[in-house]
């Protein structure tokens, strides 16, 4: 785990499950989090990527 | 949000429960304290971001994580537990039902005080009251939209955080020291209200505005059939807090202005509180929208509020409706509530979040007391959240703020007062409806920006796009202007509104209680005003290129949106 840097990193949490998901958004470029998240919305803008694929 | 469908029920397994940082949190920028609860609301069945401050946001950059998203159901009783990279969830059998502050006080013992945070909700969340909320290290509330309620429908508990302080570092080391010392500047300058211990919002918190705001015209009270509480608001107001009552003047990660302001309560029937959220939005709502100017009643209400985890604004809003409807005749065999009754309010409060008697119907929020009472009129209410403390009859901007917030009646989607009040050096009328609209829009699209950093609200009335610009930019590497954030902004504020369109809010769905447009003020500073929101709403979809209310497709394409 990179820290103190620019991480991007998320943990989808499946309560039902009890499974936890590490996601790093650079890598696999899902966007799925609706704003307020500007480093989301701004570097998808920057990037290209569509806000809703 | 968009992946489980704009029309998920915010209580069902499927809604997606978010607690996200920003770009600049666990950085030493200046107000970067601030963490945003975002889920689909049951309250108001739109988009909801809640913020709170403190040190969780901090804490979970720290522990390496800039978000947590959760879904589903627990079958039991769980909370999550954080550290170094890792998210585990472990059983909150024995915390369920407690409230907010034995819950920390519990796993603080369980893990050490030192570097641990715990955000949690209280029997409000867990009964599913409709503004139940949750609640950081005590007294720092993500209030708004209910998402309490909605973690209480996963058996979701508390989220526990446990890192050591390590700086973000920058991309840009330079370029953040030059963008970092002119935010900073800009925050110590003497001329703004954020300056340390001379600004008005450092001296008095939140509430330096009661008086203000009452004098002009601009202060509902009595659930906003007047708009001043005249003498009243003497007694609710941040001087007479500073003198009486204050001892304390706790602050947020990376904050020098401080403008949290820690009461104790040592003598009456409340003596023994002690709390630190004697704020201006739930000073008005317990107090002048109730008929309350007992200051040390409100402190006992909001702690109590935040105790057992609800919108300590929102419960004012209810109680302000059910005592109207209680001065109008209730005929249902309920012995009511009169204004300023604070013991019965007090009382009433803990019904609320046990759902216990009339508790029931009061947890449902303002429109459902106001319809289960035979007076719908007397909601007070922007689909379906109550108001804030600003009355759009003397502060115009509020009215078409309140109207077009993609969260319900808001007043931090666009603050427009900054300016009404003179705040920022773009001073407006407050009583000039034209030119609103398009004020409103560039609030909103800065503040979606801030409030995406995530920077505390207050960094407004200081800092400006160009100075969010440079921040952003040194510390992810990115290249970024000031019209960058506000299009950043604008795609925001878009997408929300997208997101409610699509959730079921469409043409109309942008309007005020009457009885702001209806109804004009008696009161001085705002006599004989009435809200012009048809004509303010007119100007603002003109200046958002939106359709009644509705994103057009155009819109969506040209933003890069869809």
């Amino acid at each position: 785990m990179k820290l103190g840097g620019y991480a991007n990193h998320v943990a989808r949490i499946d309560l039902s499950r009890g499974d936890v998901q590490y996601e790093e958004y650079r890598k696999n470029g899902r966007v799925s989090i609706l704003a307020p998240v500007a480093w989301e919305s701004a570097t998808c803008w920057k990037t290209g990527q569509k806000l809703i694929p | 949000m968009l992946e489980n469908g704009p029309e998920v029920d915010p209580l069902s397994p499927d809604n997606l429960l978010c607690f996200m940082n920003g770009p600049l949190t666990g950085s030493p920028a200046n107000m970067s304290g601030r963490m945003a609860v975002v889920t689909k609301s049951p309250l108001t069945g739109t988009v909801t971001d809640s913020h709170h401050g403190g040190w969780s946001a901090a804490r979970l950059r720290w522990a390496g994580f800039d978000g947590l998203l959760f879904k589903g159901r627990a079958e039991k009783p769980v909370y999550a537990y954080v550290e170094d990279g890792k998210v585990e969830l472990r059983d909150a059998s024995d915390l369920w039902g407690l409230g907010i502050h034995e819950t920390i006080k519990r796993l603080q013992e369980r893990y050490g005080e030192r570097d641990l945070t715990v955000i949690a909700i209280g029997p409000a969340g867990e009964n599913m009251v409709k503004y139940g909320c949750w609640v950081n290290e005590d007294d720092r509330a993500s209030g708004r939209g209910g998402t309490g309620a909605v973690g209480g429908s996963k058996n979701l508990k508390a989220v526990v955080v446990k890192a050591k302080k390590q700086l973000t570092k920058p991309a840009d080391n330079a370029a953040w020291k030059e963008a970092h010392s002119r935010a900073l500047a800009t925050i110590m300058d003497e001329k703004n209200v954020t300056a340390p211990r001379k600004g008005g919002l450092s001296v008095y918190g939140t509430n330096v505005l009661m008086n203000i705001t009452s004098n002009m015209g601009g202060l509902p009270a009595f659930n906003g059939k007047v708009t001043s509480f005249g003498d009243g608001a003497e007694l609710l107001s941040g001087e007479w807090v500073e003198q009486n009552i204050l001892v304390h003047n706790p602050t947020c990660h990376a904050c020098p202005v401080a403008c949290k302001k820690e009461v104790e309560i040592t003598e009456g029937p409340y003596a023994g509180v002690r709390m630190e959220s004697l704020e201006y939005e739930p000073a008005w709502s317990l107090g002048a929208n109730c008929g309350n100017d007992d200051a040390a009643s409100v402190a006992a209400m909001i702690d109590r509020a935040n105790d057992l985890g609800m919108d300590a604004i929102e419960i004012g809003d209810v109680l302000g409706c059910y005592m109207e409807a209680t001065e109008r005749g209730i005929q249902n065999g309920d012995a009511g509530l009169a204004w300023g009754d604070h013991a019965a309010m007090f009382e009433t409060i803990k019904k609320v979040a046990y759902r216990e008697g009339i508790g029931n119907v009061l947890a449902d929020g303002v429109n459902a007391t106001a319809n289960y009472f035979g007076y719908p009129e007397i909601a007070m209410t922007v689909k379906g959240q109550g108001i804030p403390a600003y009355d759009p009859r003397g502060l115009k901007g509020m009215g078409i703020a309140y109207a077009t917030s993609n969260r319900g009646a808001c007043h931090l989607r666009a603050y427009t007062p900054a300016s009404e009040l003179g705040l920022i050096p773009l001073r407006t009328d407050p009583l000039e409806w034209k030119g609103k609209g398009e004020l409103t829009k560039i609030f909103q699209d800065l503040h979606a920006f801030s409030d995406s950093l995530d920077l505390c609200k207050f960094s407004a009335f200081a800092e400006g796009a160009d100075e969010y610009a440079a921040q952003y930019s040194a510390m992810v590497g990115v290249p970024f202007t000031a019209d960058d954030v506000m299009e950043t902004g604008e795609r925001i504020y878009n997408l929300e509104r997208y997101f409610n369109n699509l959730a079921g809010f469409r043409e109309g769905s942008d309007y005020l209680p009457k009885r702001f447009t209806t109804e004009p003020s008696t009161m001085p500073g705002s006599e004989g005003h009435v809200c012009e929101l048809d004509q303010m709403l007119e100007e603002y979809y003109a200046v958002r290129g939106w359709e009644n209310g509705v994103v057009p497709q155009a819109k969506l394409q040209a933003l890069g949106i869809v």
